[in-house]
């Protein structure tokens, strides 16, 4: 009787499969990313301890060294209705070609007078110092267009997420005290008085240490 | 594991070389066009998992803030004098307080005390004073509903030449040392004039 012969078996895999898999879905993360828009200034946030909350849907109100002030969210739905509405406001028409430009334009910081004009630039151009002059703001109301994003994003935000608007406030380290109080000021103006800051987080360890 | 497939790998090359120099060879024997795909996939997953980690690390952390509204109360409850804290933050990170309150009509000046935002600066004298406050009133069970307001209570006031850092800084000492009763304010001219007999905060 012959010997019964055991085939050997090879146990290498073949990967193929799953190397297509790995780089459909590395391709996949690549082109649903979308990067953030550069920050139009330098901000050096500060640290602290405490509970740190992760907002995913945040309006933020980004105060430079220099007390400019800057307007971003990330969701271009909320982008688009607060647009709308401080268009009705300011009595400006903004065609459709603006309103996309808007979307992506990240941070915004001019004046309602300069916004048609600003957002004609190229990405590049409209984060030069000279085009940045930050929204105008004040204690009253009067003026204050800070106020009137305010009062838009937060609209904006009960419309299309139905939630209440998370406000954070990113401010520079050295950012002088009264220009972090102009800024407070005109959220107690539009009856905010929950609000974040942002900062990193400090190293837990020294928590711990009573 | 990285050797082993270095090794097969050459010795595959060693015999395609002789296969092709043989002349006049009648057959020339197949080379396997296989590539084994182990490191291509390996490099795949690492950069899947670093866009991952990438992409949801980029969200910002942030810490809550409550501030009382700027609107006068009509009957502001009465706060024991001994229990009450002010802290201003004035310039070159150097943090002001004094203990009860600072009044030009009476006699007796609040001692203003200077200190920093270290953990041996403002936080230990928040926690002595939390404790001098519990001590007085006599509630140190954290599970008592009137806890928080039991201990002692801080005013904070910024003055116009601190920075941003310094407020987050106090509220993050706040957090700390575990004080709830907080309330952030502006400083009254009777602070400043304090502040300048004091010979401080110039």
């Amino acid at each position: 009787m012959p010997k019964v012969k055991v085939a050997r078996k090879s146990t290498a895999i073949d990967m193929t499969a799953m190397c297509d898999v790995a780089f459909l879905l590395l391709t996949f993360f690549i082109l649903t990313t979308k990067f953030k828009p550069k920050d139009p200034v330098a901000v050096d946030i500060p640290s602290s301890h405490g509970k740190q909350i992760k907002a995913k849907e945040i309006v933020l109100i980004t105060i430079a060294t220099d007390g400019k002030v800057f307007w971003d969210t990330d969701n271009p739905q909320i982008r688009q209705n607060t647009l709308e509405q401080m268009g009705t406001r300011y009595n400006i028409q903004f065609t459709s070609e603006e309103f996309t430009q808007f979307k992506n334009a990240g941070a915004v910081g001019v004046p309602m007078k300069d916004l048609k004009g600003w957002l004609a630039l190229d990405a590049d151009t409209r984060n030069k110092p000279g085009n940045l002059k930050g929204i105008p703001k004040d204690t009253v109301l009067l003026g204050n267009e800070l106020a009137d994003w305010l009062y838009c994003s937060k609209v904006a935000y009960k419309a299309i997420l139905d939630k209440d608007a998370i406000i954070a406030i990113k401010g520079d380290k050295s950012t002088d005290y009264p220009a972090v109080r102009t800024v407070i000021k005109t959220f107690e103006l539009r009856k905010i008085l929950r609000f974040n800051f942002v900062t990193s987080l400090e190293g837990k360890d020294e928590t711990a240490a009573k | 594991m990285a050797e082993m497939s270095s090794d097969s790998g050459g010795g595959k090359k060693k015999k395609k070389g002789k296969f092709i120099l043989t002349e006049g060879g009648s057959r020339a024997k197949k080379v396997s066009t296989r590539v084994d795909m182990t490191p291509m996939v390996d490099l795949g997953f690492l950069l899947i998992t670093f866009f991952i980690f990438t992409t949801t690390m980029s969200k910002p952390a942030s810490m809550e803030v409550k501030k009382p509204s700027s609107e006068k109360i009509e009957d502001p409850p009465k706060v024991p004098e001994s229990r009450t804290m002010t802290i201003m933050m004035g310039k070159d990170n150097k943090v002001y307080w004094y203990m009860g309150i600072n009044d030009p009509d009476r006699k007796k000046i609040p001692q203003v005390n200077i200190t920093d935002y270290s953990e041996y600066g403002l936080r230990k004298s928040l926690r002595e004073k939390d404790e001098a406050a519990r001590n007085e009133t006599g509630y140190k069970d954290k599970t008592n509903k009137d806890y928080a307001s039991k201990g002692v209570i801080v005013i904070i006031k910024p003055l116009d030449n601190s920075t941003y850092k310094n407020i987050v800084d106090v509220l993050d000492e706040m957090k700390v040392t575990d004080i709830t009763a907080f309330a952030w304010t502006e400083a009254a001219p009777v602070d400043l004039t304090l502040l300048d007999k004091s010979g401080l905060n110039k």
